[in-house]
């Protein structure tokens, strides 16, 4: 899939844990995990509302499309 | 500890002695054998083949009916939707398979031999491997449905 997360970047720009990411979104720390490594197939725009309402950051800054890497 | 259920325990052993008298049933079939016919004008014979083909489709059936069993305990938990309930289900449908070719292999062994002579037995042999196949093609149904099932759910999963 050509659409990279780059979830690890922006949390250690804020300095926020995945944990407490978790806390304040209010999302099962195992599906944040996911999202973080790249395996997720989807997501829901309730939970991009929250992560980038958590991180104060826009969904470009979150999601990356690079068609010419490979996952 | 799981907590024992009653119903499943009955269904196992009401299983387990359809089984047992099914083995016992098919090792005084010579008898059966006898009353359709085939032990007169030189045809005693072919006892002993048919007796082992039909070993071979009880055995079929043993497979088919333990892994069932099985499946119904799985059913129990969540993890019905698994890559291991499309897995017991295909083998179901293999063991039936075996069962449907050894009983057809009954049919056409005996027709080969006494032709029309097979008569109503014959026949009923052949409505039994119809039903056979019948339900092999719904347990093979079913084993599509559920791996497409686990795929869907796996997908579903990944959904952040």
């Amino acid at each position: 899939m050509a659409i990279i997360v780059n979830l690890d970047v922006v949390l250690a720009q804020r300095k926020m844990q995945l944990s407490e990411l978790s806390d304040a979104v209010g999302i099962n720390i195992n599906n944040l995990s996911i999202l973080k490594t790249g395996k997720a197939r989807a997501i829901r725009f309730t939970t991009l509302n929250a992560i980038c309402e958590a991180l104060d950051c826009q969904p470009g800054d979150i999601l990356e499309f690079c068609p010419d890497e490979e996952a | 500890m799981k907590k024992l259920n009653y119903i499943l325990v009955l269904l196992s052993l009401t299983g387990a002695l359809i089984v047992c008298l099914s083995g016992y049933y098919f090792f005084y079939l010579s008898s059966v054998i006898m009353a359709a016919d085939v032990a007169k004008a030189g045809f005693d014979y072919m006892q002993y083949p048919i007796l082992a083909l039909c070993y071979l489709m009880l055995l079929g059936f043993i497979v088919t009916i333990g892994t069932a069993i099985r499946l119904v305990y799985i059913s129990q938990d969540a993890k019905i939707f698994s890559t291991r309930t499309v897995k017991h289900l295909q083998l179901m449908g293999h063991a039936t398979l075996f069962s449907f070719l050894s009983c057809l292999s009954i049919y056409i062994y005996g027709y080969s031999q006494m032709g029309k002579e097979v008569g109503l037995v014959g026949g009923q042999v052949l409505l039994f491997s119809a039903c056979i196949f019948a339900a092999m093609n719904i347990i093979y149904f079913l084993a599509n449905l559920f791996a497409r099932s686990v795929a869907y759910k796996e997908e579903s999963d990944l959904v952040v």
